[in-house]
C-alpha cells in the first residue's frame, strides 16, 4: 500500500499559545515534528497576523521566522482571489474553495455577517495541497470550533479543535507525535478523503513550492 | 441579527474577571481603551465561543478589537472562567463525524 504524506495546517491561535521564539514549546514542537517526519504549514495571512510590523521595512515574525529558517515550517505562497473581486464560478479549485469557505461560515454564523477572508484561507491551502499532491492527508489546527466543523462541510479535512486552558502548548507536539504512529501503523482512521468531494486530487508536478523535498511522489 | 443583544449586564461574573486585571494585562488595556460595554461583549462573545457559535476573528470584528488584543483577552478569560474543560486532549473532527447531508453543503451554497 503506497504511504501517505501528512500536512500540517496550523491556524495562528496555535503559535500564539506556543509563544515567542525563543520558547520550550516550541522546541517540543520542533522535535515532534521531526519524529514524525512532517512539516507546518501556514498561509500568508496567518504569518502576516502573527508578523510584528513595527517600525522595520520588512515584517519580523518573532513565532515563526525561526522555524521557517530551520526549515520545519513552511508559509504557502498567496492564494489566489479578491474577496473584493466576488465569487467567479470560472476561477480555479483554491479561489473558489475560499469564497465559499468565507460565505458559508457567515451563512452558518448567529451574528453578524463578518470578513472571514483569513479564516477561510485555511481551508482554501488545504484544498491546493489536495490538488497538487496525489498521496496526502491534511490536518488543519485551529480553536475555532465553528471553523473546524464548517470546514468539514466545505471540504474534506482532519481538524484538531484546541481548547485553551492552564497549561496552553504542551498539547501541540502531542496531537503531531499522534499522527505519527497513526501513519506508522497505515491507520485509515481520519484520513482525509479528498477524492469524495468535487475538490479532485491533481497529480503533482514535483517542482512546486507545495511537494516538499521529504515527501516522494 | 445583531450583535446588541448579546451585551450582558453587570453580573457577578463580570466583575470577578475585571478583579483579574492586574494578571492579565490586556483586561486592563481593553478596559482603558474600550470601556466596559466593549468588555462586556467580548465576555459575552467569549462564552459564545466556548461553545462553538463564534470565531475568534469573527470577535475581533465584532468588538472593533485587533485580532493581537483578542487572543489576549480570549486567553485569559478562558483560564479566569475555566473554560474549554480540564483535559489537554485536543477534539479531533475527522471526515467520519459528519454525514452526507453536511459534507454536501458545499454544492447547495453555490447552488443559492
Amino acid at each position: 500500500m503506497a504511504k501517505r504524506y501528512t500536512a500540517n495546517i496550523a491556524d495562528t491561535v496555535m503559535f500564539r499559545n506556543l509563544g515567542k521564539h525563543p520558547s520550550p514549546h516550541l522546541q517540543s514542537l520542533r522535535r515532534a515534528v521531526a519524529e514524525a517526519g512532517t512539516e507546518i504549514w501556514v498561509p500568508a495571512a496567518v504569518y502576516h497576523e502573527l508578523a510584528d510590523t513595527g517600525t522595520a521595512d520588512s515584517p519580523v515574525n518573532p513565532y515563526l521566522d525561526a522555524a521557517i529558517e530551520d526549515g520545519w515550517l513552511r508559509v504557502a505562497t498567496p492564494l489566489p482571489g479578491n474577496r473584493s473581486d466576488g465569487f467567479d464560478p470560472s476561477a480555479d479549485q483554491v479561489e473558489q474553495a475560499r469564497f465559499v469557505a468565507d460565505k458559508f461560515l457567515n451563512q452558518q454564523s448567529k451574528y453578524p455577517e463578518t470578513n472571514n477572508w483569513t479564516d477561510a484561507a485555511v481551508v482554501a491551502l488545504a484544498v491546493r495541497l489536495f490538488e497538487r499532491n496525489t498521496r496526502i492527508r491534511v490536518i488543519t489546527h485551529t480553536a475555532d470550533a465553528n471553523l473546524a466543523r464548517r470546514t468539514n462541510g466545505v471540504i474534506v479535512v482532519r481538524v484538531a479543535i484546541y481548547r485553551y486552558g492552564p497549561t496552553p502548548g504542551r498539547r501541540y507536539p502531542e496531537i503531531i507525535y499522534n499522527n505519527h504512529h497513526e501513519s506508522a501503523v497505515g491507520s485509515q482512521s481520519g484520513m482525509a478523503r479528498p477524492e469524495s468531494g468535487r475538490f479532485a486530487v491533481g497529480r503533482c508536478s514535483g517542482a512546486h513550492p507545495c511537494c516538499l523535498p521529504a515527501w516522494p511522489h | 441579527m445583531s450583535a446588541a443583544p448579546l451585551l450582558s449586564t453587570i453580573t457577578p461574573e463580570l466583575v470577578e474577571i475585571v478583579a483579574h486585571a492586574d494578571e492579565y494585562p490586556a483586561i486592563q488595556r481593553v478596559l482603558d481603551d474600550h470601556g466596559l460595554v466593549t468588555f462586556a461583549l467580548k465576555h459575552a462573545l467569549v462564552n459564545a465561543h466556548s461553545e462553538g457559535d463564534v470565531m475568534i476573528r469573527q470577535m475581533a470584528e465584532l468588538t472593533g478589537l485587533s485580532t493581537g488584543t483578542t487572543y489576549d483577552l480570549v486567553e485569559a478569560l478562558y483560564s479566569i472562567l475555566q473554560l474549554g474543560g480540564d483535559s489537554l486532549a485536543p477534539t479531533i473532527y475527522t471526515p467520519a463525524d459528519f454525514d452526507d447531508e453536511e459534507s454536501d453543503l458545499r454544492n447547495k451554497l453555490l447552488d443559492e
